[in-house]
């Protein structure tokens, strides 16, 4: 019993660093993981199409270094690293960094989604458009890419949620999202597992509130074709 | 939908609930009075930032060296010994200070990468350390480091005094600290389990609540910590480790190349040190951080020090 009138004396003192500063942040990087990481991605998936034979390898050596090295890592180089490139990030506070690596790692991921999502769409369907005159371009943004959406959402979905949990790393440089919060109030407390609980708690919430919403979105797109 | 609307209302709900809980408990202003006369008397000194800022790398996880006060926001918001120390040097080197948040291990990659000029962090001299880095002079944060103590469920208290009375136990300890050190040095040779490191001192304490280890290593001013805020399930042991005296005081790493900042640190830590200038400041930080009373170490209630 102590565990719970432990986690109420911890909420009744910390709640804003968990519910407002905590859920804020880890909302805010995921936003910005997940927006920065779609429009990217598309872009990393439309250079892997491309003929260019350089830029094609330059994005798949790029996606296979981000895919294969722990997200952790990625984040210690962009925060000690990229302001030695970038001088302009070092008055800056850790979180931009840390945004523009859970930018680069989720653009990584959805370019390889988006690819497979257009591969996934039969040969024929873009034969087909082309013998009927259309142009490359028409067939592949009229015929091809809304088959493949159907295909690309699911997968999209779970990386939003991945990306969620992921941006708990982030934690490391004290960001202010949940594990910070974690972080912060396990400092003061010693009350490991009951602080462990919340974030638990709330992690939760927030990926199951947001896988709901992706299948309601998903069930919708089912019902209009 | 409809099921979506009914878990918003529950867990908005749930969010009021806390919300309302929230702003019936008291304020703890009053914590933080001695922590608040300290800081304003060292920023009283007038430095203008004339020779550019002071970037520290320091790790708030640890109190009361080191922790978050969560009613304050930015840079405010870290407090503790070391920020107390911090302030004091951008005061004496005439420097903006810059507070840079992150792990412990971060602290010491940020000063070898440059991204920040010095780390204060409650660490103490090892001689690995000694090798990467150059380390200042030394400081000495009241009872923190010089007394280094083993804690253990409250059904052991006081019950193991001497180092042999751990043989056939298990011991635990922070990876890569001092106490990893002491308990090398004190149990390596006897029949002591000394396997066990933590990557944190909060997983090391769950690990003692759930009798994975029997004994857990401690500063003593962590074990304060850690005990005020166990309900009475924690204490300490009774035993405390002979503590050589290179160990007993706290220094700041620096970059090695960085010899300038390391003479200008050295004399203003000799300053602080001869003048006893940090003399009241780690009372006020457990103070602040829940583990004393004002009245206990000697305070008024403005936060006056006024006996020792």
């Amino acid at each position: 019993m102590t565990f719970f009138t432990n986690i109420a004396k911890i909420m009744a003192k910390y709640w804003q660093t968990f519910l407002l500063q905590g859920i804020g942040y880890t909302l805010l990087l995921s936003v910005i993981a997940v927006a920065g990481g779609a429009f990217f991605g598309s872009l990393l998936a439309l250079a892997k199409r491309s003929k260019l034979r350089i830029l094609k390898a330059l994005v798949n050596a790029l996606v296979e270094v981000v895919r294969g090295t722990p997200v952790l890592l990625q984040l210690y180089i962009g925060v000690f690293v990229f302001p030695m490139l970038i001088p302009r990030l070092s008055s800056l506070p850790y979180i931009y960094s840390v945004s523009i690596v859970l930018v680069i790692n989720s653009s990584a991921y959805v370019s390889e989604i988006i690819r497979s999502g257009i591969e996934a769409v039969d040969i024929g369907q873009m034969e087909a458009a082309r013998s009927l005159g259309l142009t490359q371009r028409t067939a592949m943004l009229s015929i091809v890419l809304p088959q493949a959406v159907k295909n690309i959402l699911p997968a999209l979905g779970n990386e939003f949620i991945t990306v969620v949990k992921e941006t708990s790393l982030a934690s490391t440089f004290f960001v202010g999202e949940l594990m910070t919060a974690y972080l912060k109030v396990k400092g003061n407390t010693y009350l490991t597992m009951e602080c462990l609980a919340i974030v638990g708690v709330l992690y939760f919430a927030l990926t199951f509130i947001l896988s709901k919403l992706l299948k309601a979105m998903e069930r919708r797109m089912k019902a209009r074709a | 939908m409809k099921n979506i609307n009914k878990f918003l209302c529950i867990v908005l709900a749930l969010a009021m609930i806390l919300a309302l809980s929230a702003c019936g408990s008291k304020s703890d202003a009053k914590l933080s009075a001695a922590y608040d006369k300290y800081l304003a008397e060292i920023k009283a000194n007038g430095a203008t930032g004339a020779n550019g800022t002071l970037t520290v790398a320091i790790s708030p996880d640890f109190a009361p060296m080191d922790f978050y006060d969560v009613a304050k926001n930015g840079d405010d918001a870290i407090v503790g010994f070391d920020v107390l120390l911090a302030n004091y040097l951008a005061q004496e080197l005439d420097m903006t200070l810059v507070l840079k948040p992150m792990s412990f291990d971060a602290c010491m990659a940020a000063v070898q990468t440059g991204n920040a000029d010095i780390a204060i962090s409650g660490f103490s001299w090892t001689f690995e350390r000694s090798q990467n880095f150059a380390i200042s002079d030394y400081y000495i944060a009241g009872d923190n480091e010089t007394e280094q103590s083993v804690i253990c469920l409250k059904e052991n208290e006081g019950k193991f005094t001497k180092a042999e009375d751990f043989v056939g136990y298990k011991i635990g300890y922070q990876g890569a600290s001092l106490q990893q050190v002491l308990v090398e040095e004190t149990f390596g040779g006897m029949d002591v389990d000394i396997s066990q490191a933590y990557v944190d001192l909060g997983t090391a304490v769950e690990a003692l609540k759930a009798k994975q280890i029997d004994f857990l290593a401690v500063a003593h001013g962590n074990g304060d910590s850690i005990i005020a805020n166990a309900s009475d399930a924690i204490a300490f042991t009774g035993f405390d480790f002979e503590v050589a005296e290179i160990y007993k005081n706290n220094v700041c790493l620096i970059n090695k190349d960085n010899t300038e900042l390391l003479d200008l640190v050295n004399a203003a830590l000799n300053k602080a040190l001869v003048e006893e200038i940090y003399s009241g400041w780690y009372d006020a930080c457990k103070v602040y951080a829940g583990i004393s009373t004002l009245d206990e170490l000697g305070f008024d209630d403005e936060g006056n020090k006024i006996k020792d």
